[in-house]
């Protein structure tokens, strides 16, 4: 049977090495899709990932077990992932929050769900779609792609978001709109389903 | 402006994430707007995509030395020593050096002898074993140096011979 979580997280506090080996190896993957979603780069992706393993050893007393210790690791590893794009973010002056017309009506709506079809989770297409995420994410500012990730991968409410990003719940829901709709335009181009062009382009909000 | 700059923001919420009010009205603009209708079914169908493409690209990669390299570059003092080193206070990091260090302190003799050689193989030595025969065996061992042969130490535990480097044998 699988020891779990806090049970290695207490022997690697009293010095067993195995029990916080044994951690790494069970989150090093969770960690790195992570830090990856955010850095956009491979090789910074796995320094991150190491680095917040470190943070975790150095601040295992800490560890009290009021959220899970994978709740705990990744929000360690998408603090620093954050941190080690900051540059880029101050970079980007983009307005990333606001809902106007013309980027709502582009033609692009219903594409992705008539092509993924009436069983989506099972298509070849949607494979297709996931094998080029990390493409679209790499095209989406810093901004967009941290609210995925916090999204999608830590799974975070509007709640959550807005107190992790403090900003308003308002400006979580509309910037989670753009950076979805935006990453869909993106997987639609791939797999070749051209949309009605409107008046919106995804290059216009880049920096 | 249209009413759809209000509610489609609101597709991507969870159940519970919008107030009873925000969703009545997000429920009565969807009835209404095919727009909307559309875009929700797309939220719908790529639902969990992001994070499924994201464990694709780390499925792919290499982790067999991910967990040795954290390991590294941590401090050995962190870790307690192995409970088989019985109360040694030294701690050894993972690995066989490690393991041959732990079992050279358990055996010192030997591990003398290990130091040692490097510096004897250099010198030739030769031992001449005396048993007198009177009461309990006596071995008296003398010990010169020429040029590489073996040779044999007196221990608690019997004579303990080192072979030399191209030497016969004692």
């Amino acid at each position: 049977m699988e020891v779990d979580d806090l049970a290695l997280v207490e022997r690697a506090r009293a010095g067993d090495a195995g029990a916080f080996r044994s951690l790494i190896v069970r989150y090093q993957r969770k960690v790195y899709a992570v830090a990856l979603g955010i850095v956009k780069d491979p090789d910074l992706a796995w320094d991150v990932s190491q680095d917040a393993f470190m943070r975790v050893h150095q601040s295992l007393g800490d560890f009290r077990g009021d959220s899970s210790f994978s709740t705990w690791v990744l929000r360690i590893a998408t603090h620093l992932s954050i941190d080690s794009v900051r540059r880029e973010r101050r970079s980007q002056k983009d307005d990333l929050d606001s809902v106007d017309e013309g980027a709502l009506f582009d033609g692009a709506e219903g594409i992705l769900s008539t092509a993924l079809g009436s069983n989506p989770q099972e298509s070849a297409l949607r494979r297709e779609l996931a094998s080029r995420m990390t493409d679209a994410l790499s095209e989406l500012p810093v901004a967009h792609r941290t609210i995925l990730v916090l999204r999608e991968v830590e799974g975070l409410s509007y709640e959550e978001l807005s107190e992790r990003l403090a900003v308003p719940k308002g400006t979580v829901m509309s910037r989670l709109f753009h950076a979805r709709k935006k990453m869909q335009v993106l997987l639609a181009d791939y797999a070749g389903l051209a949309p009605k062009r409107g008046p919106a382009s995804t290059a216009e909000e880049e920096g | 402006m249209s009413d759809c700059t209000i509610y489609a923001p609101m597709l991507t919420a969870r159940p519970g994430e919008l107030s009873g009010d925000e969703a009545s009205r997000l429920h009565v603009h969807l009835a209404g707007c095919a727009a909307c209708q559309a875009r929700l079914a797309d939220e719908r169908a790529v639902d969990g995509l992001v994070a499924d493409g994201l464990a694709r690209a780390a499925a792919r990669r290499d982790f067999s030395e991910f967990s040795t390299q954290v390991m590294a570059r941590l401090p050995v003092a962190a870790w307690r020593p192995d409970p088989s080193d019985r109360g040694l206070p030294t701690a050894e990091p993972l690995g066989a050096l490690g393991r041959l260090r732990a079992w050279l302190r358990r055996h010192k003799l030997a591990a003398a002898a290990s130091a040692l050689a490097p510096a004897l193989a250099a010198v030739a030595l030769y031992v001449y074993l005396d048993n007198t025969g009177s009461g309990p065996a006596e071995f008296a061992v003398d010990v010169a140096s020429e040029t590489l042969a073996p040779m044999v130490l007196d221990t608690s535990d019997g004579p303990l011979v080192l072979l030399g480097e191209g030497s016969d044998g004692a």
